[in-house]
């Protein structure tokens, strides 16, 4: 409970020193943008100009559906990408001060866990109205379609809440590679760019190729960005929700079981750096 | 002692300095990691959809490999003005200024990281793979045309790099644009130039002219026939232009620079 007390005053601060640092926030929202277009003219000229161009649509994903996927990795980035550590426990793991966070009454694991979902949130409320209406303003094939129904909204915004929590269990097992000082950093960089690939960051898991789908559909990082994407386009009834958060329920058990054990695993070696 | 004997100097001293973490054999593992599984997403559209017309995987990727060695190669040798905003933040530019050295020389060689060649390396073996699928041997001509393209491509990305730490002088806060130029510039190379929307062709050769240094040569050494062969010998030319742009634009910016920080 203290946890959550104090995650919100970081998102509280979070949002504060976002709103201060406008010319920031902007350009990363330009940024964030163009990568947008870039990703959907991409996907676009293999719809349109592709020697199979049925392909995308037999896999069970047109090409509208694919465009306002791309678009919606782009809007939900802040909030589900595997690869944005928060600096400050990086810098805290780095420089030492781990010492200090172990002498607060709060769960290390809980507390960072909550800290990581908040630093999400801020930027995330932020872009989200902005990034959405540029994304949805733009001319005919380039745009991000409005959802599929208003039972699609619903589920998809139910499973980006649980694709949250998972997003922050796996990132909770970035930090506990992060604590072994002198290695950690390799393996834990190469772990963050398996979730996002794995999670449908890179590409829609429904358009790689189809003997890996059933995998792919059960592996836990689908449920991060593929899964609550699928509800939106609709390429998911939204009567599926249900399967879709026993598959994200399941994985977030298991991770934050593992990641909570291999933390107090670290902590008996933890290395204190610094002085 | 001249300008290029103290960067390498630089370049050395922080080589060295690098070596002494342990973990270094590791981080080149992780950007190689990173590098090998940036194009894995327009490699798996290819294996769905097809070429697209004449452009197959191989083609886009003799592109990409281009366009992605040269910036790996500024990475790789101009990485210290990548952490030049922080120069100015801290006020650290002052004490450079203090020195009978030029700034652009002692800002370059500010950082070098090994890890870094990755980059390089994994590009370049992007380069040798799809020219090796399309059966294209180069000739001596083609591998000084090849070599002309990615030293024009260093050249423009540690102009853009330059440029944007010239910014730098009048704003740090607002320096995320710039990833549109630098790693964001080499995902545009996925797609083929001739189904790019206009003004993104046209921005990426005739502003920040990377489709000169990466598709012009690439189409010369390959012989696609879809542009003069001349314009692959452009890369060079275009490099230098962009970098003497910047390199003024740097000059205006210390000539405007206050100090900040104690």
């Amino acid at each position: 409970m203290s946890s959550l007390r104090a995650s919100w005053g970081i998102l509280r601060m979070q949002l504060v020193s976002k709103v201060q640092y406008r010319a920031a926030a902007w350009a990363g929202m330009t940024t964030n943008a163009f990568w947008g277009f870039v990703h959907v003219i991409i996907i676009l000229t293999f719809y349109r100009f592709g020697q199979q161009s049925n392909a995308g649509t037999s896999a069970g994903m047109s090409m509208v559906q694919a465009v306002s996927y791309v678009w919606l990795v782009q809007v939900l980035i802040t909030l589900l990408s595997g690869t944005i550590l928060d600096n400050e426990i990086r810098e805290k793991i780095r420089s030492g001060d781990v010492g200090l966070e172990l002498c607060r009454p709060l769960d290390l694991y809980a507390h960072w866990f909550a800290r990581t979902a908040a630093t999400r949130l801020g930027p995330f409320l932020l872009n989200v109205v902005p990034i959405t209406a540029v994304a949805m303003l733009l001319p005919e094939p380039y745009r991000l379609q409005p959802p599929a129904s208003l039972a699609a909204l619903l589920s998809s915004m139910v499973a980006v809440m649980m694709g949250l929590l998972l997003c922050c269990a796996s990132v909770g097992m970035a930090y506990v590679l992060l604590m072994r000082v002198q290695w950690g950093e390799g393996p834990m960089s190469i772990f963050t760019v398996l979730i996002d690939i794995l999670s449908g960051a890179y590409l829609p898991l429904q358009l790689w190729p189809g003997w890996a789908q059933r995998f792919l559909m059960l592996q836990p990082f689908a449920g991060i960005y593929d899964l609550p994407l699928r509800l939106y386009v609709g390429t998911l009834a939204p009567s599926t929700v249900w399967q879709v958060l026993l598959i994200q329920a399941g994985w977030l058990v298991v991770l934050v079981a593992v990641g909570w054990l291999a933390m107090r695993r670290a902590l008996t070696h933890m290395v204190i750096q610094g002085g | 002692m001249n300008d290029f004997m103290l960067y390498t100097r630089y370049l050395r001293i922080n080589f060295l300095a690098g070596l002494q973490y342990k973990g270094w054999p590791m981080q080149i593992l992780m950007v190689l990691f990173i590098v090998v599984t940036d194009p894995l997403g327009v490699v798996l559209l290819f294996s769905r959809f097809g070429s697209i017309g004449e452009w197959s995987v191989e083609r886009t990727m003799l592109v990409y490999g281009i366009a992605l060695t040269a910036f790996g190669l500024a990475e790789l040798f101009s990485r210290g003005y990548d952490a030049f905003p922080w120069q100015i933040r801290t006020g650290a530019f002052d004490r450079m200024l203090l020195r009978p050295r030029s700034t652009i020389v002692q800002v370059l060689g500010m950082r070098f990281h090994l890890h870094r060649l990755s980059r390089v390396a994994g590009g370049s073996c992007i380069i040798w793979w799809s020219l090796a699928r399309q059966g294209v041997s180069l000739g001596l001509l083609g591998l000084v045309q090849l070599l002309f393209a990615l030293v024009g491509g260093y050249l423009v990305y540690t102009g853009v790099f330059i440029a944007s730490s010239a910014v730098a002088f009048w704003t740090i806060e607002a320096l995320n644009w710039v990833y549109i130029f630098t790693n964001g510039s080499y995902q545009v190379t996925k797609c083929p130039p001739q189904l790019l929307p206009g003004w993104l062709r046209n921005s990426f050769t005739f502003f920040m002219p990377m489709f000169v240094f990466s598709y012009y040569p690439a189409a010369a050494i390959c012989g696609w026939g879809e542009v003069p062969v001349g314009l692959g010998w452009l890369a060079l030319p275009a490099g230098a232009a962009f970098i003497a742009v910047a390199f003024a634009l740097w000059r205006v910016g210390v000539r405007f620079y206050a100090s900040t920080g104690s």
